[in-house]
């Protein structure tokens, strides 16, 4: 096992699946002799050649486009959207080929590929670089959702979208790439798509989390034991689409209150799901509302005052002692 | 520059003590003498003036907490100039550093770095530790042994008996179980509560663990018929009350005893084991034991035998009333030669005593009840009556004073109590 | 191009990879912490290893070899003057120093060690902003500040890279051997990199201000290399300053003041060694509660904290002797204590060497100390003309002495000085740490015929009774 951060463990991800099936290529902005403006794609041109890493034109709808035609041929791309605010643009390719060819031909063609974009605030980037849009792709049937929250589950996941027969979309939250490094085994390793991982266990109340509020999730959780001896249970999604909902719903009736965090704009947004499932599956057990800690109606703000967008810990606490005092 | 204030040094060989209250805040302005921090030690709460002009730049300490003398309490920010000057240095010399130095200024311990590594981690100092080795190097046997030998406790030693340390509590050290027994686990069979055992409540543990050790108890009991006496009481107890006193059985027992002690001085004593003598006091200091909320406390009331009744009775009252707010300084509590203990106003009736080491005997008084007596005429013709009775204890040191003596002390007592007029008579 | 503020964060950032730093980024990744060290330089090392300590020795090896050679004539081997390839010999020790920073590479990556190369500045007591890196910040629980220190500069005279001034680095890169070189500082590296500049056919003058060389070693230790250096060198003159330095085209023209007579010299190059200053000024320190002395050093205790809660500071920054084996070992305390283990800094011998011909090497007590402390000692002396090892190797000029208390005999420090001297001390060091006595020394078995038994012989003068030379007048 080595230490990495989430860029490093990207790579090994890529790197490895590309090295076990030919038909994986990358394609993307300045993915290959650049080696990506994250470093996620670093070396690997001059591993695998230009013919497997193509250095795109800047043309989003042209990438996912090309995607999905060379998905339908047979290949297995990994296509890169260099923010994931730059995705409106092939919007149109998602939805309407991605998302609907296995439907439309009755399942004689299938669109088996990858696309990855870096996702979220807390770097103080500029606009359109910081936003929170999952929900759009979760929304759209056809598509798989997959948001990892660390090094280790992020390349497990990626092997697991690579070889997944339909198409994937994963983002990875940019605050993470660098933010710390994680033991991460050199040996294959996969996490199946679909499933959520408890992340803490307790039982007093359940918080819901994924990607990059994973941590200040269970720093919150973190404080409320030091400081008030509460045991929340904490819930990593992992993926947001399809929703497993039975680890959560199970949670919750065990522990009867939950928090729903999530740097996305509330209203609408992946809480609303999550929340109506615990209804569904808990709603006899709660003992108190669902919270939900979200960013909030507006454009992410610029640089420090994401700060004050961005679900923090002290927020997360709050919510969770709320549903505790009810 | 920063300055660090510490627990000083609070003398009797107390060495903690508990933070009562903290009237400064971080950031707060202080002048020099300013009150900084009020504390509890055994018995008495001293306030503290603050030692320095300057800023509160943080406060290491909650009141509730037990400081250790020596520890940081607070820092400050002053405008004095940095203390540690490092000397002047020859550019190609090496600087002097700012940590204790450990090499030449005192002795240097032989021994090991291992060695030194495992003392660390007990903690154990060095110099304390004794080598067995003939060279004198410490080995980590010693270190161990001596590191186990800490854990059993101490008996305490032998208190030095000077008037002035008579009444002193002990250090208030942590009381230590004895090293064979450990506690089951009590909430195996329901809820508990785990309280702090601290400040007076530990302090008088280890007053009880001193005397009862060091001394062995023998009990006298009686009764005194205190119907008369009681009716004296309450013909001048409005006169008293005018005076700004309580008139109480306890004061004519303070006069009764003085007397007493006066005939028999062994009891106004201190037996110095170390010096093989008893030493006989020539004053007459008498503690009153007092209920308070805090627990146990015992004022002193000095020089008994030279002071009215009135005077004692607006004196104890006024010690009481300070002793259960928290008013009294440390001086009071310190210095008596007898002790008297009044359950009676509580409603106890009998009872033994543990005696107030370094003293040599205590006085108990019960709760004086209407109770079938008799009474003999001239002639030999007995007759049962009510009367007022109250229970009284003497509890001795026999290694000072024996059984006889005792009863004869203890009967001059109850004499001059059953008698107000032989009391008037009598008493200085 | 990478967009936005990218922030890592750690359990322990250690600022400067020298010994110090990569010392305690390894003890802290074996207990288990995650570490990430920043630097400058991109491979750990530092100044000992890059400009210092490793170049240094590597000459001074060469440097003993010609001397050798040259003394091997009368014991009946000549060799000729040697050819000086001085590109090759810049190879040579870059080799040596690349064969050591790649290893140290290596064993940072398998611990589990981020190398960060860049330079980081306070930000706050928990938070650095990095310059020159990937990473614009990092967060950390526990810092260790162990950036070293940097050669003091003559008043009015800077170093530069194509400088004929040159500051100890300058020198050890060996741009030339210069005919004339003027060395400015009589200690330890001025001694040793003058030795090595004599030895490859320089003129060297040394100028020093006080009246010896070397003044805080002992003078009876120093006195032989004094001897032997005044033959190597030109010229060595005591009580003299540095009234002016003025670099040209051709040369350096230099006012020695001495006794308030001013001599104009002029040389080819000058190399400054009068010392070393703390590097902590830049690190934005300002912003913690880490509290500075009056020299610029970092306050530290024996658990190697400053003042402020989160920070550590060891090695040349936090003052001592600045010697790379005290800083590793600080390294050490720092990353036991912040992994929660009850460390502390109690060395009681802390060896010193100085490489010159014949080498110079102490512990524990020194004679000055002793004096200057008040401190009661008896001293015992072997001169190496009665030991047979020296003997066989032509070098008898040295001796060893013990320092040891009066009544029981207790070592309390050593000095050697004589050819290997380095390799002798750790004995030294061990006993006193140890607490050993002379008679410990003494009954050890020492082989036979080694420059080791030098020190048991001295401590058997202790004892009454040596072997190899007279027992002392008056019985101890």
């Amino acid at each position: 096992m080595a230490k990495m951060t989430m860029v490093e463990a990207l790579n090994l991800a890529l790197r490895q699946e590309m090295e076990k099936d030919d038909s994986v290529v990358l394609l993307g902005q300045d993915i290959g002799l650049d080696g990506g403006v994250f470093r996620v794609t670093d070396h690997l041109v001059d591993q695998f050649g230009s013919d497997r890493v193509v250095d795109t034109p800047l043309a989003e709808s042209a990438i996912v486009g090309m995607a999905v035609g060379m998905a339908i041929y047979g290949l297995k791309p990994v296509c890169e959207i260099q923010f994931s605010g730059f995705s409106y643009q092939n919007f149109h390719q998602l939805e309407n080929h991605a998302a609907r060819m296995r439907w439309r031909t009755r399942g004689r063609l299938t669109v088996p590929m990858v696309m990855r974009a870096p996702y979220g605030g807390g770097v103080r980037a500029l606009e359109h670089h910081a936003e929170s849009r999952e929900v759009y792709w979760a929304h759209t049937p056809g598509l798989k959702m997959v948001i990892p929250s660390g090094p280790r589950n992020a390349r497990a996941l990626l092997v697991s979208a690579i070889r997944d027969p339909d198409p994937v979309i994963f983002y990875e939250a940019k605050a993470l790439y660098r933010a710390f490094r994680e033991e991460v085994p050199e040996e294959e390793e996969s996490f199946p798509i679909g499933k959520a991982n408890i992340a803490r266990k307790g039982d007093d109340l359940t918080i819901i989390s994924y990607g990059a509020m994973l941590r200040p999730t269970l720093e919150a959780a973190e404080e409320l034991q030091t400081k008030e001896g509460i045991e929340a249970e904490v819930i990593d999604l992992l993926t947001i689409s399809p929703l497993e909902d039975s680890t959560m719903v199970e949670s919750v009736k065990k522990t009867g209150r939950a928090v729903v965090v999530h740097e996305a704009p509330r209203s609408f947004g992946p809480g609303a799901e999550i929340v109506t499932r615990l209804l569904e599956g808990a709603f006899y057990y709660l003992e108190a509302p669902i919270e939900r800690v979200t960013g909030f109606d507006l454009i992410i703000p610029y640089f420090s005052r994401e700060k004050s967008y961005i679900p923090s810990v002290q927020r997360i606490a709050t919510a969770a002692r709320r549903t505790l005092n009810n | 520059m920063t300055t660090s204030f510490r627990l000083p040094d609070l003398g009797e060989g107390v060495h903690e003590a508990e933070i009562l209250a903290l009237p400064v805040a971080v950031g707060q302005a202080v002048a020099e003498g300013e009150l900084i921090m009020e504390i509890e030690t055994d018995k008495a709460a001293v306030e503290i003036p603050s030692p320095y002009t300057g800023t509160v730049s943080e406060i290491l300490v909650q009141v509730g907490d037990m400081a250790v003398v020596g520890d940081v309490l607070i820092t400050f920010i002053t405008d004095k100039t940095e203390d540690a000057v490092q000397p002047v240095t020859e550019v190609n010399q090496p600087t002097q550093r700012n940590r204790t130095d450990t090499g030449r200024k005192q002795k240097v311990i032989p021994a090991a770095p291992s060695t030194r590594r495992l003392a660390r981690e007990l903690g154990v100092e060095l110099h304390e530790v004794t080598p067995s080795g003939s060279n004198g190097i410490v080995t980590k046997e010693d270190v161990k042994a001596h590191a186990e030998k800490k854990i059993v406790p101490e008996a305490p030693p032998e208190q030095d008996v000077t008037p002035r340390s008579t009444s002193t509590a002990p250090s208030i050290a942590p009381l230590t179980a004895p090293s064979s027994t450990g506690l089951p686990d009590f909430s195996k069979w329901g809820e508990i509560e785990r309280l702090p055992f601290r400040s007076i409540r530990r302090a008088t543990a280890n007053q009880m663990i001193s005397s009862w050790t060091h001394i062995p108890h023998v009990q006298c009991q009686d009764n005194v018929d205190i119907t008369k006496l009681e009716a004296f009481r309450q013909k001048h107890k409005d006169e008293i009350k005018a005076a700004g006193g309580r008139l109480t059985m306890t004061l004519f027992a303070i006069k009764a005893v003085a007397t007493a002690l006066k005939s028999y001085p062994y009891f106004n004593s201190s037996l110095d084991l170390q010096t093989q003598e008893i030493i006989i006091k020539r004053f007459f200091n008498i503690g009153i034991a007092v209920d308070t909320e805090h627990g146990l406390m015992v004022p002193v009331i000095r020089d008994v035998d030279r002071k009215s009744i009135k005077e004692l009775a607006v004196e104890v009252d006024s010690a009481i009333k300070r002793v259960r707010a928290g008013t009294h300084n440390r001086e009071e509590m310190q210095g008596g030669t007898f002790t008297i203990t009044n359950a009676g106003a509580l409603g106890g009736s009998h009872f033994s005593a543990i005696i107030n080491h370094p003293e040599v005997a205590i006085l108990g008084l019960g709760q004086g009840r209407m109770q079938p007596a008799v009474i003999t005429d001239e002639r030999g013709r007995h007759e049962v009556v009510p009367r007022l009775i109250m229970p009284i204890i003497l509890c001795f040191d026999h290694r000072v004073v024996d059984g006889a003596d005792a009863i004869r002390f203890l009967r001059l007592v109850i004499d001059a109590l059953e008698d107000p007029e032989e009391l008037l008579i009598t008493m200085i | 191009m990478v967009m936005g503020d990218m922030e890592m964060n750690t359990d322990l950032l250690v600022i400067g990879s020298g010994p110090g730093g990569y010392g305690a980024a390894f003890r802290a990744a074996d207990l288990g912490l995650d570490v990430i060290m920043v630097d400058p330089f991109s491979r750990p090392g530092g100044n000992c290893l890059h400009k210092g300590c490793i170049p240094s020795k590597t000459f001074l090896h060469l440097a003993e070899l010609i001397l050798d050679a040259q003394n091997a004539k009368k014991m009946g081997i000549s060799f000729s003057k040697p050819k000086l390839d001085v590109t090759a010999m810049r190879a040579w020790k870059n080799q040596v120093i690349d064969s050591i920073a790649d290893g140290l590479v290596t064993l940072a990556k398998r611990r589990g060690i981020l190398i960060v190369k860049g330079t980081a500045r306070f930000e706050s007591s928990k938070r650095v902003r990095l310059s020159g890196a990937d990473i614009s910040r990092i967060r950390f629980k526990h810092g260790i500040i162990a950036t070293g220190s940097k050669p003091l500069e003559l008043p009015g005279v800077a170093f530069s890279k194509e400088s004929r001034i040159m500051d100890p680095a300058s020198a050890l890169s060996l741009p030339d051997i210069p005919k004339s070189l003027l060395v400015v500082g009589g200690g330890y590296v001025g001694l040793e990199l003058g030795s090595v500049y004599a030895t490859l056919g320089s003129q060297v003058t040394l100028v020093e201000s006080d009246a010896r060389l070397l003044a805080q070693v002992d003078a009876d230790l120093v006195q032989p290399v004094q001897q032997r250096l005044s033959r190597l060198f030109a010229d060595i003159l005591f009580e003299v300053q540095v009234d002016s330095m003025h670099e040209h085209d051709t040369g350096v023209d230099v006012s020695l003041k001495q006794d308030s007579k001013i001599e104009q010299r002029c040389f080819d190059r000058v190399l400054i060694a009068i010392g070393r200053q703390p590097n902590s000024g830049n690190l934005g320190l300002e912003n913690t509660g880490v509290t500075l002395n009056n020299q610029g050093f970092i306050m530290i205790n024996n658990q190697q904290q400053t003042s402020d809660d989160h920070l550590f500071a060891i090695g040349d920054v936090a003052g001592g002797l600045m010697l790379a084996h005290k800083a590793t070992r600080e390294g050490r305390v720092a990353a036991e204590v912040i992994a929660g283990i009850t460390s502390s800094f109690d060395a009681r011998a802390i060896p010193a060497v100085v490489y010159t011909d014949p080498q110079i090497s102490w512990c524990g007590l020194t004679e000055q100390q002793a004096t200057a402390e008040d401190i009661p000692y008896t001293v015992q002396r072997f001169p190496w003309k009665y030991s047979g090892r020296a003997q066989t190797m032509g070098m008898t000029d040295g001796f060893t002495k013990l320092l040891t208390d009066r009544q029981d005999g207790r070592i309390l420090g050593v000095g050697i000085t004589g050819r290997n001297a380095e390799g002798l001390i750790s004995e030294a060091a061990l006993a006193i740490e140890m607490g050993a006595l002379a008679e410990d020394l003494a009954l050890t078995i020492h082989p036979h015929p080694t420059l080791s038994e030098t020190e048991a012989e001295a401590a058997e003068i202790f004892q009454g009774s040596p072997t190899h030379t007279m027992p002392p007048k008056s019985s101890t």
